[in-house]
């Protein structure tokens, strides 16, 4: 799987993401977390960021996720361009557009299994209308996800969230990332808590809800392992220019 | 907004034990805040129904609030006798519209004893310018017949008929017992929430037969203790007090109640503003301890703010998640606290009442207490909003995942 060689008519207006010339310097800070960093990701496309840890990967994933706010250069998530929109409108396109799953503890303890995977359409009001604009009922389309990751309410029951393994905590939080269609899910370290086998069960879960569902994905990892599961693997280094 | 304040619920109960502690703590101030301010404003009501009718109060000179203790209270004695010849004078008076005769310092079981007239029945109702309401019978007529008041037929187990007898001198303790002279009760009035309900009243022959022992009747030369005035028009008391207590044969006080009872009131008032600013702080510091377990919490929470953070939320949803759970709670405190006021007050008025002979008419939450609850949830949202700022604040630098 070649870089960018799958995507014959690829341009600026076609990609979900589009990072031109990007800076990110945090306040205070002497020297700059990122900089002139371009990075362009496709509809669809499942991408793995490699890059050792304090390199800047999190600061990058917030920055496509509109919490942070590049200090210069351009970065546009599906046409909208994040530099022009304020912080709530990168927080409602983050709730719309974007789902996240972090390294662990992405589910809410007081809340159902069910709740906390119908979170997103009580946030976004946008994702609640694409999901009932297919006419599925929400529970129904939860549970549907929570199959394609291979997991099943019915089978999990009544149980509370912290009674679910590390693993299908993280498949929870998969489906719930995908519920309402968002067009990018964000990972940050997704399987760093898991060991090699249910990592390897959880990323082709991942991949194939991923696939299925037509979002892209940007999974940031410093684990080679993930490699084989993605379409391309860029590293920090290289979409910086090669700074050293 | 709905799924918020759901999220909020959740999150305050997934934390009961805190979140428990917390609203009992604030409860109880809320409950003591309304307490204060519900006793404060019954005691008022119940003093000045006390005075009732009353335009001018008459007895020897003495100061005027002894003579309202006295003669409305039962509270301390008239020690100088008034001669009854002063009724005789006043009565014909053309502003006096009636004039009472009171005669005090008798007990039965600790109950005061007054003698008076049966004109006493007509004019002194709780709400002005009507007759007293009985339960049972009507105004003695006789010098054998006694009145109870609601609490006193209550204490004394006496009901229409039965014969009581007559001790002297004020006190559980009689000295001088005339089971020869027994009365018979004609008439049990009706509660009017005044020390009127704890009287028993007879009339001025009756007492004094009973002080003689023999059947000598009132003469002109009886001594009274005080006279209670109504007038008409109502304004002439200024005028007739300040002429009476020039008087110098014999030396007249003449005391007008309402204005007394107010400068008594405002002698109180000042111990009643130390309660209010007390219960406020106490409140104050209920909801200090609240913003202190909220602070508290804040780091264990930082997961949960991330995860909102990343579902979409901004400041504005934080700030509003967290200030709701600061209100609920509030809220809630203050909803148990009045509950805790009114409904103990519904429970504990009868022995409140036979102890003190304050009743207390529960009319519901008033409006003084609304603004005290507003208060209450006023600052409830100033110290809710330090946690939830820097909550947000913190969800905002923290990135998409904390650093920990």
């Amino acid at each position: 799987m070649g870089a960018g060689s799958q995507h014959p008519s690829e341009g600026p207006a076609r990609a979900l993401v589009c990072c031109e010339a990007l800076s990110f310097c945090w306040p205070g800070a002497s020297a700059p977390t990122l900089s002139h960093l371009s990075l362009r990701l496709q509809a669809g496309e499942a991408v793995l960021l490699r890059g050792e840890s304090g390199q800047g990967k999190s600061t990058l994933l917030s920055l496509l996720a509109g919490i942070l706010s590049p200090s210069s250069g351009s970065l546009t998530v599906g046409g909208k361009d994040f530099h022009a929109l304020s912080q709530r409108q990168r927080d409602r396109v983050r709730g719309a557009d974007i789902g996240v799953i972090f390294q662990q503890f992405n589910l809410l303890p007081f809340l159902s299994i069910l709740d906390n995977l119908l979170l997103p359409i009580g946030f976004s009001a946008e994702r609640r209308a694409r999901l009932a604009a297919t006419g599925t009922p929400p529970e129904v389309a939860a549970e549907e996800l929570l199959c394609t990751l291979g997991l099943s309410l019915k089978a999990l029951g009544n149980r509370s969230v912290g009674a679910l393994s590390v693993g299908q905590q993280q498949r929870v939080a998969a489906a719930r990332a995908l519920l309402g269609s968002p067009s990018l899910i964000l990972a940050d370290e997704p399987t760093s808590a898991l060991d090699p086998k249910n990592r390897d069960a959880f990323l082709r879960a991942l991949k194939g809800a991923q696939t299925a569902r037509g979002a892209a994905l940007l999974c940031v990892s410093h684990d080679p392992a993930l490699e084989p599961y993605f379409d391309r693997t860029v590293t920090l280094d290289r979409l910086q220019g090669g700074r050293p | 907004m709905s799924a918020l304040l759901r999220l909020a619920a959740a999150s305050l109960l997934a934390r009961r034990r805190t979140t428990g502690l917390m609203l009992l703590a604030l409860t109880l101030s809320c409950a003591l805040l309304f307490g204060v301010e519900k006793l404060r404003s019954e005691v008022r009501a119940s003093a000045y129904a006390s005075v009732g009718a009353v335009d001018l109060i008459v007895g020897a000179r003495t100061a005027p609030e002894t003579l309202l203790l006295a003669t409305v209270f039962h509270y301390g004695a008239l020690s100088t006798p008034l001669p009854r010849a002063v009724e005789t004078r006043l009565a014909s008076h053309p502003a006096v519209r009636f004039a009472l005769p009171l005669s005090l310092g008798d007990s039965v079981a600790g109950l005061p004893v007054v003698g008076t007239v049966p004109a006493y029945f007509a004019h002194l109702g709780i709400t002005p310018e009507g007759p007293l309401a009985f339960q049972a019978g009507g105004p003695f007529a006789g010098d054998e017949e006694v009145v109870l008041g609601a609490e006193a037929a209550r204490r004394l187990g006496k009901e229409l008929g039965d014969a009581l007898t007559l001790s002297h001198g004020l006190g559980a303790e009689s000295f001088l017992e005339h089971e020869d002279h027994p009365l018979r009760v004609v008439g049990l009035l009706a509660p009017t929430g005044t020390p009127l309900d704890q009287r028993v009243l007879v009339s001025l022959e009756a007492l004094h037969a009973a002080h003689e022992g023999a059947a000598s009747g009132a003469s002109e030369n009886e001594n009274i203790s005080a006279l209670l005035l109504g007038l008409a028009p109502r304004a002439a008391a200024l005028g007739l007090a300040a002429q009476l207590n020039r008087s110098g044969d014999p030396p007249l006080t003449a005391a007008l109640p309402a204005l007394t009872l107010a400068g008594l009131l405002r002698w109180l008032g000042a111990g009643e503003a130390v309660l209010q600013v007390l219960s406020a702080f106490v409140v104050v510091v209920a909801l200090a301890g609240m913003l202190a377990m909220m602070l508290a919490s804040l780091e264990q929470r930082r997961r949960e703010m991330a995860v909102l953070r990343a579902l979409g939320a901004g400041f504005p949803t934080l700030l509003f998640l967290l200030l709701t759970e600061a209100l609920m709670l509030t809220g809630a405190a203050i909803s148990l606290g009045l509950g805790l006021v009114h409904g103990g007050l519904a429970l504990a008025a009868p022995a409140l009442q036979s102890a003190t002979g304050l009743a207390l008419q529960d009319p519901g939450p008033t409006a003084r207490e609304g603004l005290l609850a507003l208060g209450a949830l006023a600052l409830a949202t100033l110290s809710g909003l330090l946690p939830a700022w820097l909550a947000a604040r913190r969800a905002l630098m923290d990135g998409l995942s904390p650093q920990s």
